[in-house]
């Protein structure tokens, strides 16, 4: 599992490749911060290299979500892969995240 | 017959003409210059003969009359003193010589002092009379005439420049002279003797060495006396018109030479023959065109060039004919040829007798003929052999390949075991088997290869089917027993000594043991978990090289999912162009990709792969591929109660894709929804710091995949829990709960049990099998 993290003018693009689990969904959290932390503007997840996630990586999105929400900053899912947006759609995230 | 432009015979008769047409041009050319030469010599002596003749004749004229004056002069000279006597003398010279026209004699003034100053006694023809005149008066003033005054000038005899002469009818007139001297050697007279030159031109004009030519004569002061066109006759000289006679010639001729030459006759090329006529300083010349003398040698050669031109038209039909007749044979050959090579060997051939050329060649197409039937009979018959043969081989291979068991899936009824084998002969039948059945809940299988390959590696490699097959019935389940029987049985067959290399195995389908014998056959590789080996075999010698040899066998297990390869000799050493072996390292290169595939994968890769090796080159030897594989049929895996256990279990799950060959969607829905029941178990199942153990096993029930997990955990069924409300706003969802809530909707079947103090999740997914 990858997390790339770019910043570009007005906004943050982080590129998650890989695989994603309970067994290293903190080091992900962990890798996803720089892109969080003290960064204004959107954010970008590029999810087009990501393969596999599971609940506990549904629910650091939602949670970002909510997070972004609330510092009224956009949060923007794009390239989300057929598998993982059929995860979006079972849990109704594909209703609440902007996916691109 | 087509003709063909460059047939034989126009070809034979163009040779033909060329070389009949050099010799006429060469023979023609030869004839005329010779001809033409002997003609130029006799038109010049003719010539010549004639202006010789003719000028000897004129010449002779005129020594006649020189003769009668002479005569004269002597009777003068006598008879002085009677001048009446003179008219006698003048009437006698008249008289005696035909040609002579008049005769005078002329004195000096005052000879005859009674006569005067002037007499001229004349005597000439007039009429049929002759009329004598005597001019003593200054009428006829003679004294001042040329001919008088030239004599006495000369001194001596002379004819005198021929003149016209008014008195004789304007006639053109010379006059010999001859002065008379006293005895003082002093000229007292002059005799003359007119000459009408009508007496000798005649014989000028009638000079006609060839028809068209003319003659001519001229004076000494070089005047025309004779000429074609009396126009010029004392009027024209001949130095006047150069473009007739050319300077040089008329100064010969002046000269009083004799003589011929070329020249153009106003640019008619000519010869000019002359002579002269010494007596009066005349000369005479003859024109004789160039053309007139080669007139007859031209006609005659115009003739005789038509005449060779008919006589090649006339070549050219008699040797077209004649050509065309002889080569009318070749024709019927050559279609004969045609037909013979469409096969038709019936076909007519003409037959000539004769002992030339066309007979040879006639006889050889007979003989042509004959041998083709018969050759080509015999190569029919060969043939047709040969098909038989072929057809027969063909049957032998089917049978051949029909002898070894070769439904595929070998077994399916059984999901424990799959089997795929193949044989590729390099001929059409070959000495590669291979063979399986299973008794006893045990795979017997063999596969060999019989030194030798074709029809009697064939007929080995069935005898050895079917000892395998008697002696696994009398042997049981023991490798070397086997080996040995057939060992034993094989001399009893084997009149050829023809030994055979083969590998035996008993693999037990319960336990996984591999009872195996070598008999000196190329190991098979095992694919143990995954990673290609080379079975570790006991080295035996092939069967049928010795009767009582001992046979060893070895044992090891093949654990489900393993998959073991067998195969002949023919694959390893296959080459490429370069002369290469594939090899055993190539071998096993290729099967290290290929470990989770099912045998027929396997099979067909390796046999696609040693193609491709082979590509140009030919196949050498029998090729024979056999994998066998355990099915894997459950996976379990004893996991603890720790997050990184889930390592383990979804390693496990994602083996599947290869095992059971799944689509890899399929095969993360089930790591999913096993990693979202082991978080929950890991993360709630325990107290804290409390060690567990969690079981997981993952099995095929038909088309389904059954996942179960047990644990000693907590009692909890996830079954209950309350679902997660997919409509609440963002704020308003929990984070929690997601994970029950995916694995249910991704599962067909969730159920879960408490039995005794286990918990026990049962998940069932129906799969799309590949």
């Amino acid at each position: 599992m990858e997390v790339t993290v770019i910043n570009e003018q007005n906004q943050t693009i982080a590129k998650i490749s890989g695989e994603i689990d309970s067994t290293n969904v903190t080091e992900f959290e962990a890798l996803l911060a720089p892109a969080i932390i003290s960064q204004t503007g959107s954010l970008v997840l590029d999810c087009a290299e990501m393969s596999y996630i599971s609940s506990a990586v549904l629910r650091v999105f939602l949670l970002l979500e909510k997070q972004s929400r609330a510092a009224n900053r956009e949060l923007i899912f794009k390239h989300v892969t057929p598998e993982i947006l059929t995860l979006f759609k079972m849990t109704g995230f594909d209703s609440i995240f902007t996916l691109e | 017959m087509k003709r063909h432009r460059n047939s034989l015979s126009a070809k034979l008769t163009f040779y033909i003409l060329i070389v009949t047409s050099l010799v006429f041009v060469g023979s023609f050319c030869y004839f005329y210059s010779e001809a033409k030469r002997a003609e130029t010599e006799e038109v010049f002596s003719h010539a010549n003969d004639d202006i010789q003749h003719t000028s000897r004749s004129i010449e002779l004229v005129l020594n006649q009359i020189e003769c009668t004056v002479l005569n004269a002069v002597t009777l003068f000279n006598g008879e002085l003193s009677k001048p009446e006597f003179h008219f006698d003398v003048l009437e006698a010279m008249v008289i005696s010589h035909p040609s002579v026209w008049g005769a005078s004699i002329a004195f000096e003034p005052y000879y005859y002092p009674q006569y005067g100053k002037y007499y001229f006694p004349y005597v000439c023809h007039d009429a049929d009379t002759l009329a004598k005149n005597c001019f003593t008066d200054s009428t006829y003033n003679y004294h001042t005439m040329d001919w008088y005054r030239n004599t006495i000038a000369l001194d001596q005899d002379n004819w005198c420049e021929p003149y016209f002469d008014q008195g004789a009818g304007n006639q053109l007139m010379t006059t010999y002279c001859y002065p008379l001297k006293d005895e003082f050697n002093v000229i007292f007279a002059v005799v003359t003797a007119d000459l009408r030159l009508a007496e000798i031109t005649y014989w000028v004009e009638s000079l006609k060495p060839v028809h068209s030519s003319y003659s001519f004569m001229i004076s000494k002061e070089g005047f025309y006396l004779s000429h074609p066109k009396g126009e010029r006759i004392m009027v024209e000289n001949i130095f006047e018109n150069n473009k007739e006679i050319p300077d040089g010639v008329a100064r010969d001729m002046l000269m009083g030479k004799n003589g011929a030459q070329y020249f153009n006759d106003n640019d008619i090329p000519s010869y000019i023959f002359y002579a002269p006529i010494p007596a009066a300083g005349w000369s005479i010349g003859s024109i004789v065109t160039h053309d007139e003398i080669f007139e007859g040698l031209n006609k005659m050669s115009v003739k005789v060039i038509y005449g060779a031109l008919l006589g090649i038209l006339v070549l050219i039909l008699v040797l077209l004919m004649v050509i065309r007749k002889t080569l009318v044979p070749l024709a019927f050959f050559s279609r004969s040829a045609k037909f013979i090579a469409t096969g038709n060997f019936e076909v007519k051939l003409p037959v000539i007798a004769s002992n030339d050329e066309l007979g040879e060649l006639s006889r050889a197409f007979v003989y042509m003929q004959t041998s083709l039937k018969a050759h080509l009979a015999e190569v029919e018959k060969v043939t047709t052999v040969r098909q038989q043969i072929v057809s027969e081989l063909q049957i032998a291979r089917s049978i051949q390949l029909g002898m070894v068991p070769h439904q595929f899936p070998p077994f399916p009824d059984r999901d424990d075991l799959d089997l795929y084998a193949i044989i590729q002969p390099a001929k059409e039948v070959g000495g590669d088997l291979y063979d399986y059945f299973i008794h006893d809940n045990c795979l017997y299988f063999i596969i060999g290869d019989v030194a030798g390959k074709g029809v009697p590696a064939a007929l080995m490699m069935a005898v050895t089917r079917m000892l395998f097959r008697s002696s696994s019935s009398l042997c049981g389940a023991d490798s070397r027993k086997i080996v040995e029987s057939m060992n034993h049985s094989y001399f009893e067959s084997n009149e050829e000594n023809i030994f055979v290399t083969l590998f035996v195995g008993i693999l037990d389908l319960s336990s996984g043991v591999l009872d195996f014998c070598n008999a000196g056959h190329n190991p098979p590789i095992h694919i143990d978990k995954g990673v290609p080996i080379i079975l570790d075999t006991l080295v035996n010698i092939p069967l049928g090289v010795f009767d009582d040899y001992t046979y060893a066998s070895s044992s090891c297990i093949i654990e489900t999912g393993d998959m073991l390869l067998l195969y002949t000799d023919g694959v390893t050493e296959a080459r490429d162009i370069g002369r290469n072996f594939y090899g055993e390292v190539k071998l096993i290169r290729e099967l290290s990709q290929l470990i989770y595939t099912t045998p027929r994968d396997v099979v067909d890769t390796l046999v696609d792969s040693v193609a491709e090796f082979e590509a140009g080159g030919i196949s050498h030897d029998d090729k024979t591929l056999m994998a066998i594989k355990r099915n894997l049929l459950s996976l379990t895996c004893t996991l603890r109660n720790e997050m990184e256990s889930l390592t383990e279990a979804i390693e496990t799950i994602k083996s599947l894709q290869q095992h059971w060959n799944m689509a890899s969607i399929e095969v993360m829905n089930l790591r999913l929804a096993t990693e979202e029941a082991l978080v929950n178990i890991i993360s709630y199942a325990y107290l804290p710091g409390e060690s567990g153990v969690i079981e997981l096993i993952i099995k095929r029930e038909d088309e389904n995949v059954v996942i179960e997990i047990s644990d000693q955990g907590i009692a909890f069924d996830p079954t209950l829990w309350e679902a997660v409300d997919l409509s609440v706003s963002i704020e308003e969802r929990k984070t929690g709960g997601m994970g029950i809530h995916l694995l249910k909707s991704l599962m067909d079947e969730v159920t879960y049990t408490r039995r005794d103090k286990y918990n026990c999740l049962t998940l069932k997914k129906k799969i799309t099998w590949k």
